[in-house]
């Protein structure tokens, strides 16, 4: 390292030291452009099936087209975007820094991590290109094991996809047990970490059975060895059981991390320490134990017996607990803060909006006897919208802007940024409330057509949609803009006490010039350093 | 039915418990009815509306379930191919049904009218096509769509109804209307024909032996064929045997 302030975004230089790049923050960063491409490309089919969905009957495109373009919504959203976005993004970013560490604990794991996904992401391309797949991204058999396309190719992609998420989730938990800053503590540590932790537990256990129950699939397939399919005297519901033991709690790999941005957030734009602190952390890890209980409430209407339908429901339950706590946790830091309604701080609250809906709604679903009616609705569809889209989403853009002057080293147009967050706030919930309706009055989902007394809510639905991509596309827009500006963002912009902010914005290549010191708590802002 | 009623249920006490059995027995009959019923119907689904061809742009028909108001329905439910799920939004129910086992549900309608049924589990390019009514009806009009059959039918020409029949009960898989040879002798001109037969007597086509022909099909097989026709004794009402007669009379 020849000069110790030099940018880890320009020092060292060229294409080549970014390929092999072992540094932290280099593989964040081409995470988080990779991870947003999928989020554009997934974007575009989704924006695709609300202009079909705006009138009923056989118009712009066939059924089977319909079937492979909500199947790649949804399997590019989840497995290239949600899953990989705030983890492999800005947890690679943020996580050594936030614990005073100079890189992960095992940095070229790290890098092989991001070329599986890669690698990964390929092989998703290539069965797209090659006959598509129509399955949904839930691959429920025996459809899946007869259908044409390249399903086998698919979840080949997605079972290479695995091994990039389960490297991530080791690297994260070796660096938190042995790289945390002299002084920190387990219950020092800023509660990202925390959140991280529990995603990372989650992905290194789970993610396993995913992969093999798609090599199982692809087996069948490619060698009709007889697991799922009934004609080869497999049991398809033994798919469901294998798939949503991974998926429920790849649920919590999703919102998790999302939770634990909003865990930053908050306090710094309260200018107040975080209230309940252990509970929050100790409620992080509830959630990860449940989720691996819950399983069955996917499969209610499966004819799995009714006593364990019975269970699931009552576990599903226990989950509203831990979340209960959160909210009410972020709620109460909020309680005689001194509140500054910044874009990060826009898009928390506004994550704490709709996650209460997406949450909420999770109590209809969890509730047998009405589940069996909203089973497979746009009820459903809204639900996991709210929580994926209106929870993680928004969180991820409450992170976005929070860490954007310190990724890039550039702030962006405030004033701009309220316009797009509106856009986004009003769009999403004139989506996705209309389909709640949708649902409940009996509009099943993956309908390529549908009876005209649902058309109005569709409509409502579409334009909802329009205006959420248009708050997007301003967003894009300024943040493309902030990086044409010269280095303008000072080293902790938001008044933050976590140890990010103590090094430059953007970080020199080693991240401290110093090893830094625990002096204070992560929350303490009386306390903390200003620098600007 | 009375050993029916010995083996369900105890001995009877009152002149009550009498009433109570009918009842009892009743509903036992209709359930038995509609186990059966759904069965069928959910094979014929699958059957009818799987798509065959990928170009094939399916045709929309309606699939119809017709009930009594205000009476207990159990549906046993079977798929033979994917994973659908039976979904009725205003009776609040849902079920999957799976290729390798079955599954149940229950409902008593209480509301007269039609109500929206569609497949609620992704099975493909026809699932948003998967959908049907439930009929439910007033006891006098469900007793008359047990005898007579829907009422759009019973307006119909009989030679109309013949050709939807020729459809819809499968005859058109093994008897062609173009005289080629099937599993079964083409519609073709054969009216008027007289045949010979396995058993070594030769027999006019004509009503009686049509009718036969559909009721009691391995009472007569043609030379030269296999005895494979199922019988369609109950299956057809008498209006539809007249109807099919009709339609194979204008094959010429």
């Amino acid at each position: 390292m020849t000069d110790p302030t030099a940018s880890y975004l320009t020092e060292p230089s060229g294409l080549r030291s970014w390929l092999f790049t072992l540094d932290h923050k280099r593989i964040g960063v081409m995470y988080f452009w990779s991870t947003l491409g999928a989020f554009a490309l997934g974007g575009v089919f989704a924006m695709l099936l609300r202009l079909k969905l705006l009138s009923a009957g056989n118009s712009m495109m066939t059924a089977e087209t319909y079937n492979k373009i909500f199947t790649l919504h949804g399997a590019i959203m989840i497995f290239l975007f949600i899953i990989p976005s705030i983890p492999a993004a800005f947890g690679n970013f943020v996580l050594p820094l936030m614990l005073g560490a100079k890189d992960v604990a095992f940095p070229k794991l790290n890098l092989a991590s991001y070329y599986f996904y890669v690698a990964g992401a390929m092989i998703m391309l290539s069965a797209m290109l090659t006959g598509g797949i129509d399955t949904g991204w839930t691959f429920y058999t025996p459809y899946s094991s007869t259908t044409g396309g390249s399903v086998s190719l698919m979840t080949f992609g997605v079972f290479i996809l695995g091994f990039s998420s389960m490297f991530t989730g080791i690297n994260f938990i070796a660096t938190v047990h042995k790289l945390r800053a002299p002084g920190m503590g387990w219950f020092q540590m800023p509660l990202f970490a925390w959140g991280i932790y529990a995603t990372a537990i989650i992905q290194i256990l789970a993610t396993p059975v995913l992969a093999i129950t798609l090599v199982l699939l692809i087996m069948e397939r490619v060698f009709q060895i007889g697991i799922f399919d009934a004609k080869l005297g497999g049991d398809p519901v033994l798919f469901q059981h294998f798939f949503w033991f991974y998926s429920h709690p790849a649920v919590y790999i999703m919102i998790l991390p999302g939770m634990a941005v909003i865990s930053e957030v908050i306090p710094v734009f309260s200018r107040k320490t975080i209230f309940g602190y252990r509970a929050i952390a100790y409620s992080s890890l509830a959630i990860a134990l449940v989720s691996f209980l819950v399983w069955g409430h996917h499969m209610f209407t499966s004819g799995q017996s009714e006593f364990a339908a019975a269970v699931f429901s009552f576990l599903t339950f226990l989950v509203a607990i831990p979340s209960g706590v959160k909210i009410f946790n972020w709620l109460a830091t909020m309680y005689r803060g001194s509140i500054s309604l910044d874009a990060p701080m826009i898009y928390a609250i506004m994550f704490l909006a709709l996650f209460a809906i997406g949450g909420l709604t999770g109590l209809f679903l969890g509730a047998l006897s009405v589940d069996i009616h909203l089973h497979d609705t746009y009820f459903v569809v809204a639900h996991f919208h709210y929580v994926m889209m209106g929870g993680t989403f928004i969180a991820y853009l409450a992170g976005l802007h929070y860490w954007w002057p310190k990724m890039f080293g550039r702030m962006y147009s405030e004033k701009l940024a309220r316009v797009a967050a509106s856009l986004v706030f009003i769009g999403f919930n004139l989506t996705f409330l209309s389909q709640f309706l949708l649902g409940s009055r009996g509009m099943p989902r993956r309908y390529y057509n549908y009876p005209a007394q649902f058309q109005p809510l569709h409509v409502a639905s579409t334009i909802g949609s329009w205006l959420l991509a248009l708050g997007l596309l301003i967003m894009l827009g300024y943040l493309i803009a902030s990086l044409r500006r010269k280095l303008d963002a000072p080293a902790n912009p938001w008044g933050s006490a976590t140890f990010e902010w103590e090094t430059a914005s953007p970080p020199p290549p080693g991240n401290f010039d110093h090893t830094p010191e625990v002096t204070h708590g992560p929350y303490d802002y009386n306390r903390a350093p200003v620098h600007s | 039915m009375n050993w029916l009623r010995s083996i369900l249920l105890p001995a009877q006490g009152t002149a009550y418990s009498t009433r109570v059995d009918d009842l009892f027995l009743f509903i036992l009959l209709v359930s038995t009815f509609f186990f059966l019923l759904v069965v069928g119907l959910i094979f014929y689904f699958i059957l009818r509306y799987r798509r065959r061809s990928p170009g094939e742009n399916g045709t929309r028909t309606i699939n119809e379930i017709h009930v009594p108001v205000g009476k207990p329905v159990k549906l046993v439910m079977s798929s033979e191919d994917v994973i659908h799920s039976f979904y009725v939004p205003s009776f609040r129910i849902k079920a999957d049904v799976l290729p390798n086992r079955y599954t149940s549900l229950w409902f008593t309608p209480t509301r007269e009218g039609v109500h929206l049924l569609e497949c609620a589990e992704y099975c493909g390019g026809g699932h948003s096509r998967m959908e049907g009514k439930i009929h439910v009806d007033t006891e006098a009009k469900y007793q008359d769509w047990l005898e007579n059959g829907d009422q759009s039918t019973q307006a119909m020409p009989l030679k109309d109804l013949g050709a939807q029949l020729y459809t819809s009960r499968g005859c058109a898989a093994c008897h062609s209307l173009d005289g080629k040879r099937g599993q079964g002798p083409s519609f073709k001109g054969i009216w008027g024909q007289t045949h010979a037969m396995a058993s070594g007597s030769s027999i006019l086509v004509d009503e009686n032996y049509v009718r036969r022909s559909m009721l009691q099909p391995q009472a007569e097989i043609r030379q030269g064929y296999q005895g494979i026709m199922p019988t369609f004794q109950g299956v057809l009402r008498d209006r539809e045997i007249q109807a099919l007669i009709e339609f194979i009379k204008s094959q010429q």
